[in-house]
C-alpha cells in the first residue's frame, strides 16, 4: 500500500471558547480513495475540510499531509498548492473580476510560466464545458456557473487531493450531472461532503460520518 | 452639492461638490492633495490587507445607501467618521474607490473633483479616526461608545462641510453665500449621522468590538 | 439587481478601447473644466451632446443624470446672485450684475458639458474593464485590485442589505422619522458592515487556498485597432478646436 496522502489523528479543536466542534477525530485518506462525508448541519464537516489545509489550527491532535507533520502556517503552504479545497459558498471562493483571471490565479501562485498558465485556464475551461468564459465577469454568473468556475480554479492547479464542501448545493440536475461526470474523471483523492446520499452513493467508495467530534464509518 | 442634493431624485449623494463648479485651482490643489493621502494610505495597506479593506469599502458603500428618514426627507448617510475608525489612514483608498463607484452609479459627474471629494471625505475621516478612537477601546461604558461613535460620525460630517464651504469660498465673492448655504444645510446631516453612527458603534461594540477598533500594529497572517 | 450598471451603448463607442475612452474622457473633462470662455464651454457642451448622441447612449438614464447635474446647479443659482452687504448692519441683496451673470452661465454650461463628456465616454465603461484601464495607465497596483475586489462584492453585499431588509419588513417594519428607526437602521448597517468583515476573512481564507502570498496578477484584456487610433485623434482634436475657441 502507498504512502497516505492526509492522516489526522485523534484531533481537537474549538472555536474561540466555544463548544468543542471537533474531539478525538481520526482520519486517514489515501491515495486513489474517494470518500463521502456526513454528518448533521453544524457537525464540524466544513470546519474539518478547513482544518485539514490549515485555515484552522488544531489544538489537540497530530496532522500529517503529503508525508510530513503539519503545524504552523508555513508548513501548510506546500498543503494549499496540492489540494483542493471547494468552499460551501462560492462568492468566497471567486474574487477576481473575471473568470480567465480566477482560474489563472492558483496555478501563478504555483509558480508557473505565463504560457503554462493559459494553457492550464484554457484546458481546465474546456473539460468543464465552460469554454470562452474567460472574459465573463464572476460577479454576473448564476449560482450555478460560480459553482463550476469554482471547481475550475481548484483543477486548474492539478490537485492530488480535492476536499469538496457540498458541491452539488444549489444545482440543478443538468450541472449536478456534468459535476458528477467530471469528478468520476478526475484522477484525485477526494473527500466530498455532502447531504445527497444518493450522490455520495454513486460517486464516493467510502463513507464516514461525523458526530460529536469524532469520525466513525458508516 | 452638498445637502441640496435633497433636491435631486434617487441616490444624489451628500458631502459631494458637483462638477462645474470649483475653479481649476482649487480642483487641481485638491487632486494633488488627495494623492498624497491616497498614497500614504496605500502605503500602510499590506497586500494580504486588501481583500478586507475593499471588502469593508464595498460594504460601507452598501450602508450608505440606506435611507434614513429625518421627519423632512430622507437623508443618507455618508459614514466617513466610521470609516476612519475601521480603517485609519486607508480609509483614503478606500473613500477614493467608493467615490469612483459613486460617479459611475449616480453619475452626478465627480471626475474632475474627485481630489476635493476625496479630501472632504477622508481628511475628517483620519482626524476623527485619530481622536475618537481612544474612547472606544474594549473596556469603554455602552454610553461612551455610543457617544464617541456619535461624536466621529456627527464631527466627520461637519469638518466635510467646513472643507467643502471652504473651497466653494475659494471660487470668489460671488461663492460666499453659497458656501454659507452649505454649512447651514448640512446641520440636519450631521445630527441624523450622529445618532445612526452613534447606534451602529453602540451596536458593534456589543456584538464585534474588534472591528470597531481594529488592532493598530499589524497583525502577523495566521 | 446589480448595483452596477454601465451606460450601455450599441455604439462605436463600446468598440473603442476602454483605454482610450477612459484618457480622452479625463483629459476632456479635465480641459472643460479649466475652460473659461462661454463660447468654448458651450461648444464644448454641444460636441460632447453630439457624442452622446452620435454614440446612441440611452436617453432616459443620461437624461435622469443631466436633470439631476442641472437641479443641483440650479439650485447653487440664488445664492450666487445674493450680493453681501456692502456696509455692516446691511441685509445681503439680490443683484443681477453682468459679471454674475456670466458666473452663472460658465458653472451651468461647465457643468452640463463635463458631465455630457463623462457620460459618453467614461459611464460606458463596464466597471471591471475600467479597473483594468485604470491599471494601464500606470494607477498603482494596489489601488488597481482594491478597486476590482470593492466592484466584485458590492453587488454580493448589497443583496445581503436586501435580505436584511425584507427581513425587517417580513415582520412589519416601517421606517419613520423616530430614534427606534434610527436605531435600527444603525444595527442593520452594523450588520452590514461586520458581514463585509466576515466575508472578507473568507475570501482571503479561499485565495490562501490556492496559494496566496501577498501577490496579485492581471490578465491582459485590451488590443488597440485602428479604429482606437482614429477615435483617439478625433477626440484630440475636438480639445484642440475648443482650446482655440477658448484663446485670450
Ligand atoms: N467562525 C466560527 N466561529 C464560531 N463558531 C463557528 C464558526 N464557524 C462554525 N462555527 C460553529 O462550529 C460548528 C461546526 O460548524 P461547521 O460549519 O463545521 O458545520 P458543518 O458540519 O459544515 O455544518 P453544515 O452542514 O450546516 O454546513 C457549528 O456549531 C458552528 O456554529
Ligand atoms: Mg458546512
Amino acid at each position: 500500500m502507498s504512502a497516505p496522502l492526509f492522516v489526522l489523528n485523534d484531533i481537537g479543536f474549538a472555536y474561540g471558547s466555544g463548544r468543542r466542534v471537533l474531539d478525538g477525530a481520526s482520519l486517514t485518506l489515501g491515495p486513489g480513495d474517494r470518500v463521502g462525508l456526513t454528518g448533521g448541519n453544524g457537525a464540524g464537516k466544513t470546519t474539518l475540510l478547513h482544518l485539514m489545509v490549515g485555515l484552522h489550527k488544531p489544538d489537540r491532535g497530530r496532522l500529517r499531509a503529503f508525508g510530513q507533520d503539519r503545524v504552523r502556517e508555513p508548513d501548510f503552504h506546500a498543503v494549499r498548492l496540492r489540494t483542493g479545497l471547494l468552499f460551501q459558498d462560492p462568492d468566497d471562493q471567486l474574487f477576481s473580476a473575471t473568470v480567465g483571471e480566477d482560474v489563472a490565479f492558483g496555478p501563478f501562485n504555483r509558480g508557473w510560466s505565463r504560457d503554462r498558465v493559459a494553457a492550464a485556464v484554457r484546458d481546465t475551461l474546456d473539460r468543464l464545458g465552460l469554454s470562452g468564459y474567460e472574459g465573463r465577469v464572476t460577479h454576473h454568473l448564476s449560482h450555478g456557473e460560480k459553482r463550476l468556475v469554482c471547481l475550475a480554479t481548484i483543477l486548474a492547479m492539478a490537485p492530488e487531493v480535492l476536499l469538496l464542501d457540498e458541491p452539488t448545493d444549489g444545482l440543478d440536475a443538468d450541472h449536478a450531472a456534468r459535476l458528477e461526470m467530471i469528478l468520476a474523471d478526475h484522477p484525485a483523492a477526494r473527500i466530498i461532503v455532502s447531504h445527497d446520499a444518493d450522490f455520495l452513493a454513486r460517486s464516493t467508495t467510502r463513507r464516514l460520518r461525523l458526530a460529536h467530534g469524532r469520525v466513525r464509518e458508516g | 452639492m452638498g445637502a441640496l442634493a435633497s433636491l435631486a431624485p434617487e441616490g444624489f449623494r451628500l458631502m459631494h461638490i458637483a462638477e462645474g463648479i470649483l475653479s481649476p485651482p482649487v480642483l487641481a490643489g485638491g487632486a494633488l492633495a488627495a494623492t498624497v493621502g491616497v498614497g500614504i494610505g496605500l502605503r500602510r495597506l499590506r497586500d494580504e490587507d486588501i481583500p478586507r479593506a475593499a471588502v469593508l469599502t464595498a460594504g460601507f458603500f452598501v450602508a450608505s445607501l440606506i435611507h434614513i428618514p429625518t421627519g423632512a426627507g430622507s437623508v443618507h448617510l455618508v459614514l466617513n467618521g466610521l470609516m476612519g475608525l475601521m480603517l485609519g489612514w486607508a480609509a483614503f483608498p478606500a473613500i477614493v474607490v467608493a467615490l469612483t463607484l459613486q460617479a459611475l452609479i449616480f453619475q452626478v459627474g465627480g471626475l474632475t473633483v474627485l481630489g476635493i471629494n476625496t479630501l472632504i471625505m477622508a481628511v475628517p475621516a483620519v482626524l476623527v479616526g485619530r481622536t475618537v478612537r481612544p474612547l472606544l477601546a474594549s473596556g469603554r461604558s455602552a454610553r461612551t461608545v455610543l457617544a464617541g461613535s456619535a461624536m466621529a460620525g456627527g464631527g466627520a460630517v461637519a469638518l466635510g462641510a467646513i472643507l467643502g464651504a471652504a473651497a466653494v469660498a475659494l471660487g470668489g465673492r460671488e461663492f460666499h453665500a453659497a458656501a454659507g448655504a452649505l454649512l447651514l444645510l448640512h446641520v440636519p446631516v450631521m445630527l441624523t449621522e450622529a445618532m445612526v453612527t452613534g447606534c451602529i458603534g453602540a451596536f458593534l461594540h456589543r456584538v464585534r468590538p474588534e472591528l470597531l477598533v481594529p488592532p493598530q500594529a499589524a497583525e502577523p497572517v495566521p | 439587481m446589480t448595483l452596477l450598471r454601465p451606460l450601455v451603448s450599441r455604439s462605436f463607442l463600446a468598440r473603442t478601447d476602454p483605454r482610450v475612452r477612459l484618457t480622452s474622457g479625463l483629459a476632456l473633462a479635465i480641459l472643460l473644466a479649466c475652460l473659461h470662455d462661454p463660447r468654448a464651454l458651450s461648444a464644448g457642451a454641444a460636441a460632447m451632446a453630439l457624442l452622446c448622441v452620435a454614440g446612441r447612449i440611452p436617453l432616459a438614464p443620461l437624461g435622469r443624470r443631466i436633470l439631476r447635474v442641472n437641479l443641483v446647479l440650479l439650485a447653487l443659482v440664488p445664492f450666487l446672485l445674493l450680493n453681501p452687504a456692502d456696509g455692516p448692519g446691511l441685509l445681503p441683496r439680490w443683484t443681477l450684475s453682468a459679471g454674475q451673470a456670466g458666473i452663472v452661465a460658465r458653472v451651468l454650461l461647465k457643468g452640463n458639458a463635463i458631465v455630457l463628456a463623462i457620460s459618453a465616454l467614461i459611464s460606458t465603461i463596464e466597471a471591471t474593464a475600467l479597473g483594468h484601464a485604470l491599471s494601464h495607465l500606470r494607477v498603482p497596483t494596489k489601488l488597481v485590485h482594491l478597486f476590482l475586489f470593492t466592484v466584485r462584492y458590492v453587488d454580493v453585499l448589497h443583496l445581503e442589505h436586501e435580505r436584511l431588509r425584507r427581513a425587517l419588513r417580513a415582520r412589519g417594519f416601517r421606517p419613520r422619522p423616530s430614534p427606534r428607526t434610527w436605531r435600527i437602521l444603525g444595527q442593520t448597517a452594523a450588520l452590514v458592515l461586520a458581514r463585509s468583515v466576515d466575508r472578507a476573512d473568507r475570501v482571503l481564507a479561499a485565495m490562501r487556498c490556492r496559494g496566496f502570498q501577498g501577490r496579485f496578477f492581471l490578465l491582459d484584456h485590451f488590443q488597440a485597432r485602428r479604429s482606437d487610433a482614429v477615435f483617439a485623434l478625433a477626440m484630440a482634436s475636438v480639445a484642440a478646436l475648443l482650446i482655440w475657441i477658448g484663446r485670450p
